[in-house]
């Protein structure tokens, strides 16, 4: 990739206000970041929080260390305000336990995979979406969620029992 | 590939048996009752698909975004033109210096061969010229370095 046009360096003209390197990163990373997102809310608020993760890209431009990959920052910024949407109080009360039998027709063998992802603690859902969906190496799965490369191994086999466990159980 | 848990996670994150573990599932009922259920969940996650974001979206990052741009380019802006003016007053003291030896220098002279009221009427001319000559130069590097900065970014295209 030509140096000018790296993520790096259109960060670096970003932290200096460039409207265009700001649309260019949005074009590189629209589709990453948006499933991303899709995925770790269920598909919900996912426009605001696309939106807030790149006002905050902006906002940190200038703290923005080119020595590290864009991707693990942008993915960082991401899991971080999935982590505060998750800690929001649902608009209705909801039983957790509710959730699966409400669960929409499945779109595979009778299984439906947001609801199995739903029902993953955070940890583990970021390890499998990161790791699965974004086809991401253990390393940078892990500099992502800041555990040590261990943990992201034990959260996905964890992922894959329980993920088993509610597939058996008809999620 | 040693345990059952690694060969299970291999199976859900990639879809197939690694070659080492076939071996293993001969050995390890266990693993070969659970390999349909991983697969099982592997195939619900390759078919969730997630709707492409609409062209919106970006349109409506950017307006949001530009306030905070703006600001960025002014403070960067402002960073240039302290930076100049930094770069200007540094030689300051010794033109100081300089037109201080001169104006002193052509006072002694002058007064040799003209009356002292009048030297000092001359070089205090003089000097009041070159302190409004240094004053207009310095008042102009802000706005000759914040004039070129603005082509500098316009310039500044992928």
């Amino acid at each position: 990739m030509d140096d000018d046009r790296s993520d790096e360096a259109l960060m670096r003209r970003l932290a200096e206000g460039d409207a265009q390197a700001l649309e260019h990163l949005c074009r590189r990373w629209e589709q990453p970041l948006h499933r991303f997102l899709y995925r770790h809310t269920g598909g919900r608020d996912v426009d605001d929080l696309y939106q807030e993760t790149w006002l905050r890209v902006v906002r940190a431009a200038g703290r923005f260390d080119p020595a590290r990959r864009f991707s693990t920052w942008l993915f960082q910024i991401a899991l971080n305000l999935c982590r505060d949407w998750h800690r929001r109080p649902p608009p209705e009360p909801v039983d957790p336990s509710t959730v699966t039998l409400t669960s929409p027709a499945p779109s595979d063998a009778g299984i439906d995979a947001r609801r199995l992802l739903a029902a993953l603690p955070e940890g583990q859902r970021s390890a499998v979406i990161l790791r699965y969906y974004h086809d991401l190496g253990e390393d940078e799965v892990a500099a992502i969620l800041d555990v040590p490369r261990g943990t992201v191994k034990s959260r996905l086999h964890q992922a894959m029992k329980r993920l088993v466990s509610l597939a058996k159980g008809g999620a | 590939m040693t345990t059952c848990d690694e060969l299970l996670t291999h199976v859900l994150l990639h879809g197939d048996v690694p070659p080492e573990g076939t071996q293993h599932l001969t050995t390890c009922a266990e693993c070969a009752a659970a390999l349909a259920d991983v697969r099982r969940v592997t195939h619900a996650l390759a078919a969730d698909d997630v709707p492409a974001p609409t062209p919106a979206l970006s349109a409506r990052v950017r307006l949001a975004a530009e306030p905070l741009l703006a600001a960025r380019r002014r403070r960067v802006d402002w960073l240039r033109i302290a930076a100049a003016v930094a770069a200007a007053i540094l030689p300051l003291p010794l033109i100081l210096a300089i037109d201080w030896w001169v104006v002193t220098n052509a006072r002694q002279l002058l007064s040799i061969v003209l009356p002292d009221a009048v030297s000092l009427f001359l070089v205090g001319n003089y000097a009041a010229l070159l302190a409004l000559l240094l004053t207009l130069t310095y008042a102009a590097v802000p706005l000759l370095a914040g004039r070129q900065l603005r082509p500098a970014l316009e310039d500044h295209h992928v």
